[in-house]
């Protein structure tokens, strides 16, 4: 957890340290509850089955949650989110650990404000399963 | 329905009535939400520290944004407009959604206590389509997020597919 602002302005192409979580079975139910979504197939495996998937998967909520988590991570706690796109690719299946990568993009000045556009990552051991753009409004210097 | 009917094609971009939230913005369900993913920022709920910062107080996750207007799982509520079971899909056989795409835009923190109200439209409907899954339609829905001083506080734009599962194939 990062407490204190950054020394040095992010420059384009810096590579992000990777935050890992297990998706267990027990987290996979927390998520129900966390984001109150009820769909089956978040907690029905044979319903996630008979519709096409290989079980119980991680929704999409989940999944900014998680985003949101590693912006904040490493823009600071105060750094506050603008805009996330989620775009899932695979699914975040329970057994598998859940990591997020990214690299810093374009940095620019926008009426007084300082914005961070990242492109991030979230992948299991089967390879990359979400694509995520985001936007950080860093807190003012000073 | 491999082509949209008229009625379909008369739902999309047809702005919903308001329509309250479940729930005031609550920190109860924002610690539910960041022991899921073991978010320890306290910004979210460290009064003091979230003071001395720029943004001058507690403010709730901003990726929480589609969790205030999920309705509560008892007892039921009346749905209300709801623009996506007017494309009739389900009466097709699309019993089974997946979301393939979401953005959020966030205007201004939410604040705990912040009571919200959604509107929602289509934005699109996509001619039907066959995936791995099966035969549906992709549908975008944008909702509108606003708060109890009527300002736009976020959007969201969530991408679904919808469709006829496909015979079991394994």
């Amino acid at each position: 957890m990062t407490t204190s602002k950054r020394e040095t302005a992010w420059k384009t192409g810096e590579t992000l340290p990777p935050i890992s979580l297990d998706l267990s079975l027990r987290r996979a139910i927390q998520a129900v509850a966390g984001t109150r979504d009820y769909y089956p197939f978040h907690h029905d495996a044979t319903f996630a089955r008979e519709n096409g998937a290989d079980g119980i998967f991680f929704n999409t909520m989940f999944l900014q949650a998680f985003a949101g988590r590693a912006a904040n991570e490493w823009f600071g706690n105060d750094a506050f989110m603008r805009r996330m796109e989620v775009a899932m690719r695979g699914s975040n299946d329970v057994g598998k650990t859940l990591t997020a990568e990214g690299t810093v993009g374009e940095v620019r000045e926008d009426g007084g404000r300082t914005l961070v556009d990242v492109e991030c990552t979230l992948g299991t051991e089967d390879g990359p399963t979400t694509g995520v753009k985001f936007t950080m409004q860093l807190a003012p210097s000073g | 329905m491999p082509v949209l009917t008229d009625e379909q094609r008369a739902v999309i971009g047809v702005e919903s009535e308001p329509r309250a939230a479940a729930y005031p913005v609550n920190e109860i369900m924002a610690q539910f939400f960041c022991e899921m993913v073991e978010d320890a920022n306290p910004v979210y709920f460290d009064a003091g520290y979230a003071r001395s910062t720029w943004l001058k107080g507690k403010i709730a996750p901003p990726p929480m944004l589609l969790i205030w207007r999920m309705g509560p799982v008892w007892p039921v509520r009346e749905e209300g407009e709801n623009p996506v079971s007017k494309l009739g899909l389900e009466a097709a056989g699309c019993t089974a959604t997946i979301a393939v795409n979401a953005v959020q835009e966030y205007e201004q923190p939410l604040r705990y206590g912040d009571a919200l109200t959604v509107t929602n439209r289509i934005a699109s409907v996509g001619e039907e389509k066959t995936t791995r899954l099966g035969t549906g339609h992709f549908v975008t829905t944008l909702d509108t997020y606003r708060n109890q001083h009527g300002e736009v506080v976020g959007t969201h734009s969530f991408t679904l597919f919808i469709y006829r599962p496909a015979a079991s194939h394994w």
